[in-house]
């Protein structure tokens, strides 16, 4: 199967067709005319001649830009495959693996920009009693080995190099039980192994050019990670920052991988992911934003390599209910204004079973 | 504009017209395609008001961009994409996909009106709103709209890949809501 090839799917063809779409409300092409025309009367539209009596609009901002459509993007060239996986689990042992201790990284990072006193070491030591009941909740991020990082990221780095390789039958043997369940059989994943291939990527210069690794706990009794992969890809020859988050299950030692483990998601609102090509932009002094689904546990934040938070109980995060039961809205307003530049934002959460993690990445820009 | 009646100037000759700033061409090729785009702003809001609203947002945006707009690309993909990132942009304002039914209660009678029996169309938009904005717009430019994977890629920005991805997600999880209703 190549990518012109997406079998349809009647079913969802049929459903869609069953949606009615409504006519416009009365007076819908007088409005757009008279906006139109008010367009035109400014003057510094494209307007010349107006289709209605002008009428000043003053609410109506400048010419606005519209990105021209973006050219698609296609397969990460076949020059960029890599025939053996050895060089990507070197990569990946080498690969700058930061583990966040919410609990120490919080301390670390107050005591290193404040000059403590009496007050500030009764202050900290409250914030130890919070940190460490935050440890012991179900879902906080937990520290594990640094076997278990590697095992990690090396498991995450090896399935999208089977990926591209073709190896459907390692790229299966790497899937959890849940993830392998998504699929049904080997057969099942197989077929969509060419689909898969499409949304991973292949790192410009054989390897990502960072690494996060964030420690989950479930009540299910296996322990979690999320692997944040951060780095350029090469797309029809453009360059492209992108980052990928996936959940791995760590038993006894081993790493497996749990992409499909579940269909909940997060969803980024603000920054507001793949609104176009470009790198969303938030102000530096923006909340981050995101929403999880309704029974989402322990919600995780994480912003690049700074401590995992779990949205609700550390220090800037708010977790509330949204109206009607639709979901959690998780915001998170740190300490400071964000630094101009490029960020990762990665959120993750154990879904309501406590036998799964979803989790999203995304690179976004700070300006 | 030229005198011939609008609705027998091919598409690109009213491209070149609005491009000069022709608002009557301009709104006879927004006409053409009105359709499609309300197809996706009401799967997208699930509201008439604020289909209307989005619309009349993306058309005017559309027209101060105009002079942008290359000759000989396709009007139609380009006005999808203005009109699907106004309909991101008010889901982004409302910091929730908000696809919500349309009132079913009578007003006069304060009884449920016809629109409370519960329908397969309305169970297929209570099967979107499960969906996040990114896959209900993938499903509806592909499945609904019958854009091929790539076209919908050039529209939304995206890898084909990407939109491959989401489709699969978005229809698992139609699927089995729809299955779960059995309708």
């Amino acid at each position: 199967m190549t990518d012109d090839q997406i079998p349809p799917d009647p079913l969802v063809e049929a459903a869609l067709q069953l949606l009615p779409i409504p006519a416009h409300l009365d007076g819908f092409w007088e409005r757009l005319g008279r906006s139109l025309g008010a367009e035109a009367a400014r003057g510094d539209g494209p307007v010349l001649r107006p289709a209605s009596a002008p009428r000043r609009d003053t609410t109506t901002p400048g010419l606005v830009v519209v990105a021209d459509p973006v050219e698609p993007a296609a397969l990460v060239p076949a020059a960029f495959r890599r025939p053996s996986n050895a060089v990507l689990a070197t990569v990946a042992a080498a690969a700058v693996v930061i583990v966040a201790l919410a609990g120490s990284s919080l301390l670390d990072a107050r005591s290193g920009t404040q000059r403590l006193s009496a007050a500030d070491v009764q202050a900290s030591a409250a914030l130890d009693a919070l940190v460490a009941d935050a440890q012991a909740a179900p879902g906080t991020p937990v520290t594990i080995s640094a076997g278990a990082e590697r095992a990690s990221s090396a498991a995450v780095l090896t399935w999208v190099d089977d990926l591209h390789a073709g190896d459907g039958a390692a790229a299966w043997a790497a899937l959890g039980e849940r993830s392998q369940t998504h699929f049904g059989s080997m057969a099942g994943f197989a077929a969509q192994m060419p689909t898969l291939e499409q949304s991973t990527v292949r790192w410009t210069g054989d390897r990502p050019e960072e690494i996060y690794v964030t420690p989950m706990a479930s009540d299910e009794g296996d322990d979690f990670a999320v692997v944040t992969v951060v780095g350029t890809v090469t797309v029809d020859g453009v360059a492209v920052r992108r980052a990928i988050a996936f959940p791995v299950r760590l038993t006894k030692g081993a790493a497996h991988l749990e992409p499909f483990a579940t269909e909940l998601a997060v969803e980024m609102v603000q920054p507001a992911a793949d609104v176009g090509a470009a790198l969303p932009v938030v102000a530096v002094s923006d909340h981050l934003v995101m929403v999880v689904p309704p029974g989402a546990a322990a919600p995780v934040v994480r912003l690049d390599d700074g401590p995992a938070m779990v949205c609700g109980e550390a220090v800037g995060t708010e977790l509330i209910e949204l109206a009607g039961g639709v979901g959690q809205r998780c915001a998170y307003q740190p300490d400071a204004d964000l630094s101009r530049g490029e960020h990762t934002l990665t959120v993750a959460f154990v879904a309501a079973d406590g036998a799964s993690v979803a989790a999203d990445a995304l690179l976004f820009e700070a300006a | 504009m030229s005198t011939s009646s609008p609705t027998t100037v091919p598409d690109a000759e009213l491209v070149e017209l609005a491009r000069a700033g022709d608002a009557l061409a301009f709104e006879e090729l927004v006409r053409r395609h009105d359709g499609r785009m309300r197809g996706l702003a009401f799967r997208l809001t699930a509201d008439r008001h604020t289909m209307d609203d989005v619309l009349q947002e993306a058309y005017l945006k559309a027209f101060r961009a105009m002079p942008k707009f290359r000759p000989g690309g396709d009007f139609g993909s380009w006005l999808y994409r203005i009109t699907y990132n106004a309909g991101i942009d008010e889901l982004r304002k409302r910091k929730r996909a908000p696809v919500t039914t349309e009132d079913p209660v009578d007003p006069e009678s304060g009884r449920p009106g016809p629109e409370a029996v519960v329908s397969a169309s309305e169970v297929v938009r209570g099967a979107l709103a499960e969906l996040p904005a990114d896959q209900r717009v993938t499903v509806v430019l592909v499945d609904g709209e019958g854009f091929d994977h790539r076209e919908a890629a050039k529209i939304l920005g995206v890898a084909p890949g990407t939109v491959a991805s989401r489709l699969h997600r978005a229809r698992a999880t139609l699927r089995r809501h729809l299955g779960q209703e059995a309708w």
